[in-house]
């Protein structure tokens, strides 16, 4: 029985670089950041997984860490989908962007979007995953 | 889409030209030619033929009038047939023309598409290029925090200093291509917001070294305009030097940033108290790939960037170092605010 302290209980990585997610989710093994990973190669997948379970909030996942460019589905694809989602699955997750564009565009389309707490250059590193619980502590203030 | 529907009717009218009034005027010149030409025969043989008596006998005044008549439709004729083709020349040239204007209309929207084109291209790659080097980096800090033995931890932070190294390739190619494009966007600049957004984003750089000071004096005089990406690109590049090449011997590095914006121009100056570069080089430093060191973690794009962007701007860039003591970069960039 796995009795440690987590900050989170789920987070989805959803990232076509195999190395990428393994990366993401050493650190947070690491640093006790979440207990379950989901990891998705493909934002389809992640997004097909979110609508079947949009009525199980305890699978949901409270963090999802989003890749930009991806193959079929790419980062801003995948929230249109999520948008369309009912509320209880498109309001659930803190959502965090990263890429490793340079392309502006994209961080201006990432700012412009509220819906993205945070845009992060990769690689993701220890620093970041704190600046991901704070947000999240944020968010779910708000709400309350 | 004008310029086709005009070339239509140019093409209409030449056609109707060279086709139905041709063979009009044609017929008309002949038969002026033919009037005058048996008049003037039949005056010339003297032969009493009714056309050139009066009622009351030969009038050789009715025939003079006649004989004139002839001869000035005759001339009209000419005239009109010399006045159509000129009509003709100056149609056809306006026609030309305005095929030309389609046809470098198409050129241009065939271009602007393959500028963007070309845009999503190069940074495409330069993301891909970048990805796998971010990975890298990633499993490079996670394999040095991991390890207490200080040979992998050395050899993790070199393979990050070549990785560093490459990455800065690839984004200064990135900002070469983007500077480029000979277009200036004219956008009005708060260049103390500027500077602050280019320090925050190089304090980053200092984590692993001793930190280069860095201070900040801006004057506004005057509202600035300029093309705020390119300007971008010349100070971070100035002052991310200035880090890069501070000198680990002094015991308080720093850089100051001084600018001064008149309604004419901005002076900028950007001063350090590192290595310095040796007078001989000063020409030298602003050439493509030239290194300074060999040992120079640098593309040797940097400076060449910075010169390229400064005159696409419009302004001049000085330089005044000395080995040991430092650098100072000093230009001017005109200001648009009033253009």
């Amino acid at each position: 029985m796995d009795i440690s302290v987590y900050d989170f209980e789920r987070v989805m990585i959803v990232d076509d670089t195999k190395i990428d997610r393994y990366i993401a989710t050493y650190l947070m093994q690491k640093n006790n950041f979440a207990r379950n990973i989901l990891e998705f190669d493909l934002a389809t997948k992640a997004i097909m997984f979110l609508e079947d379970n949009s009525n199980n909030q305890s699978v949901l996942p409270q963090v999802i860490v989003l890749d930009i460019r991806m193959p079929k589905m790419d980062g801003f694809q995948f929230l249109e989908k999520l948008a369309l989602l009912p509320p209880s699955v498109r309001d659930f997750s803190c959502i965090i962007m990263v890429s490793s564009s340079l392309d502006a565009s994209d961080h201006t389309r990432a700012g412009s979007n509220p819906v993205i707490k945070k845009f992060i250059n990769k690689p993701l590193c220890k620093a970041n995953l704190e600046e991901i619980k704070s947000l999240y502590r944020e968010m779910t203030f708000q709400d309350k | 889409m004008k310029a086709t529907i005009e070339s239509l009717f140019y093409s209409i009218m030449h056609h109707l030209r060279g086709n139905v009034m041709h063979k009009v005027v044609y017929a008309c010149f002949i038969a002026g030619c033919l009037v005058s030409g048996v008049s003037l025969l039949f005056i010339c043989a003297g032969h009493p033929h009714p056309y050139f008596y009066a009622s009351d006998g030969f009038d050789p005044g009715l025939q003079a009038v006649r004989l004139l008549s002839a001869s000035a439709a005759f001339i009209l004729f000419a005239i009109a047939g010399k006045t159509w083709n000129t009509t003709g020349r100056l149609m056809r040239d306006m026609q030309r023309k305005t095929e030309l204007l389609a046809l470098s209309e198409t050129k241009n929207e065939k271009l602007s598409k393959t500028n963007t084109e070309l845009d999503k291209f190069v940074y495409s790659v330069s993301h891909d290029l970048r990805a796998p080097l971010k990975s890298m980096t990633g499993i490079i800090e996670i394999t040095g925090q991991e390890s207490e033995d200080p040979f992998v931890k050395e050899h993790m932070d070199l393979l990050q200093e070549s990785i560093s190294k490459l990455d800065r390739f690839i984004v200064d190619m990135l900002e070469y291509s983007r500077n480029a494009k000979s277009e200036i966007r004219k956008e009005k600049i708060d260049f103390q917001e500027l500077l602050n957004d280019i320090t925050r984003n190089l304090k980053y750089m200092c984590e692993n070294q001793r930190p280069v000071e860095i201070s900040l004096d801006v004057q506004s005089e005057s509202p600035f305009c300029s093309d705020k990406g390119k300007l971008s690109t010349v100070l971070n590049n100035l002052i991310s030097n200035s880090i890069r090449y501070h000198n680990p011997e002094s015991k308080d590095p720093f850089v100051r940033v001084k600018v001064k914006t008149t309604d004419k121009q901005v002076e900028i100056m950007v001063k350090d108290n590192g290595i310095g570069i040796s007078k001989d080089l000063h020409d030298k430093i602003f050439e493509m790939f030239y290194r300074v060191t060999e040992n120079s973690v640098g593309s040797g794009l940097g400076l060449y960037l910075v010169k390229e962007t400064v005159e696409k701007l419009n302004g001049e860039i000085k330089v005044d170092s000395h080995p040991g003591v430092g650098t100072e970069f000093s230009l001017q960039i005109p200001n648009l605010f009033f253009q």
